[in-house]
């Protein structure tokens, strides 16, 4: 009898620690993804100067929400710069004949469209799905350029203005996406894009000028 | 009158008893067919995941073809999961990088048919060898933020395995067994080639 208890209480055991379900995903963090996508036939060592807007592409559900502007905008356009000239870019004047210009938006739209499957797929250990960016500039992505998210995003472009008179597009030659969700919080929220901004760039050591 | 009654009646219960002890009378062969379950504890090989699974179980009949031979089928489950912190996930070209963390799932569900060979009873021991062929089903996931990508597929799977029985008494005893699981499951997106690992397991049967 003392054998089938035992048993009995091998089968029970075994099935408690079977249950299946879930993993707890309130143990990941709420910082944001960031990816990065460079092209890898362009030399960063080409490039001295660079500019941006002091105002940000802002695109939501609201159609006439496009820019943003003032001091919110100034917080995450200064962070690029700071990681910039860290790095040994120069700023300069939209008139000074810049190398690069950074160009920076904010996505807030559900749902809006497909993605570009295979972007981070096919090599050990790296999670497939799409490629979250951004269309719609007037210059062409190097890889992929589309989109699908749910709740946030925050991007960088890195676009090539030397090379425009040889091609028609303006190329996008590095680029970050920042994605992820996003808190009630206003602060947080910029809290944790100026937190993506530097990962961008610390992931990105190729950008490092000599 | 009551003599011949308790005659009968002592008559009866002897017969009984002898027809009883007709059938747990051990046969010299174990009994033809048998159930068994099991606690599987699996530890994965391959990239994507290393963490051991504790929650693993396995069901099996096997039908005695003589006292060496048996053949069977078998299903269970495995599931594994495995926190991985934020890191730097780059393509070997280095064009593209992600730095997240995330929860890597694994779920794999068995089918297979088995044979097994079993040696002479040492003692309370009976030690076997055996081979179980047949479908992995297996979805595996990866969460991170609040995004999930995941997948199912289906593989063909083969596991070779060692294990012994040990009598408890007639019909009844523990199993133990390590075994070798490989499945042709394929993942592009998050790089699995195939899904293996060892497992051991304890377990009890009943014959029957």
């Amino acid at each position: 009898m003392k054998k089938l208890k035992f048993i009995a209480l091998l089968a029970l055991v075994a099935l408690a620690v079977s249950c299946y379900g879930d993993p707890d995903q309130n143990s990941l963090s709420s910082d944001l993804v960031v990816g990065t996508d460079r092209d890898l036939n362009v030399d960063f060592q080409i490039y001295k100067t660079y500019h941006i807007s002091n105002t940000i592409t802002n695109i939501g559900d609201d159609r006439n929400d496009t820019i943003l502007a003032g001091p919110d905008a100034l917080i995450i356009v200064n962070k690029i710069k700071e990681n910039m000239n860290s790095l040994g870019y120069t700023f300069v004047e939209l008139n000074e004949n810049p190398d690069l210009a950074l160009v920076p938006a904010i996505i807030q739209i559900t749902n809006i469209g497909g993605a570009c499957t295979g972007w981070w797929g096919g090599y050990p250990g790296y999670p497939g799905g799409g490629y979250w960016g951004y269309p719609g500039y007037g210059y062409n992505y190097p890889y992929c350029g589309y989109y699908s998210y749910n709740t946030g995003s925050l991007t960088i472009d890195m676009i090539d203005l030397i090379n425009t008179e040889t091609t028609t597009n303006l190329n996008a030659v590095w680029s970050s996406i920042m994605f992820g969700l996003l808190s009630s919080s206003g602060n947080t929220n910029v809290d944790k894009a100026l937190k993506a901004i530097d990962q961008s760039y610390s992931q990105s050591p190729y950008l490092q000028q000599n | 009158m009551k003599k011949h009654l308790y005659t009968l009646v002592f008559g009866l219960i002897f017969c009984v008893s002898a027809t009883g002890q007709n059938e747990l009378t051990p046969s010299p062969y174990f009994e033809d067919n048998q159930f068994l379950v099991s606690w599987d504890i699996a530890f994965p090989m391959g990239d994507y995941l290393d963490e051991t699974s504790f929650s693993g179980f396995r069901f099996e009949y096997r039908k005695f073809i003589d006292k060496n031979w048996a053949w069977g089928i078998s299903t269970g489950w495995n599931s594994y999961s495995q926190k991985l912190d934020q890191q730097l996930y780059q393509t070997p070209d280095g064009g593209q990088a992600i730095f997240t963390d995330m929860i890597r799932t694994v779920f794999e569900l068995p089918i297979t048919v088995n044979g097994y060979y079993f040696l002479d009873q040492i003692g309370k021991f009976k030690p076997y060898a055996g081979l179980g062929l047949g479908t992995l089903y297996s979805r595996q996931e990866a969460f991170f933020n609040i995004y999930i990508i995941e997948e199912n597929n289906w593989g063909f799977l083969a596991r070779p395995e060692v294990g012994f029985h040990y009598e408890l008494e007639y019909s009844m005893g523990l199993q133990a067994y390590a075994a070798y699981s490989y499945a042709t499951n394929k993942n592009d997106g998050l790089g699995i080639d195939s899904l293996q690992h060892i497992s051991f397991g304890v377990g009890a049967y009943w014959s029957y």
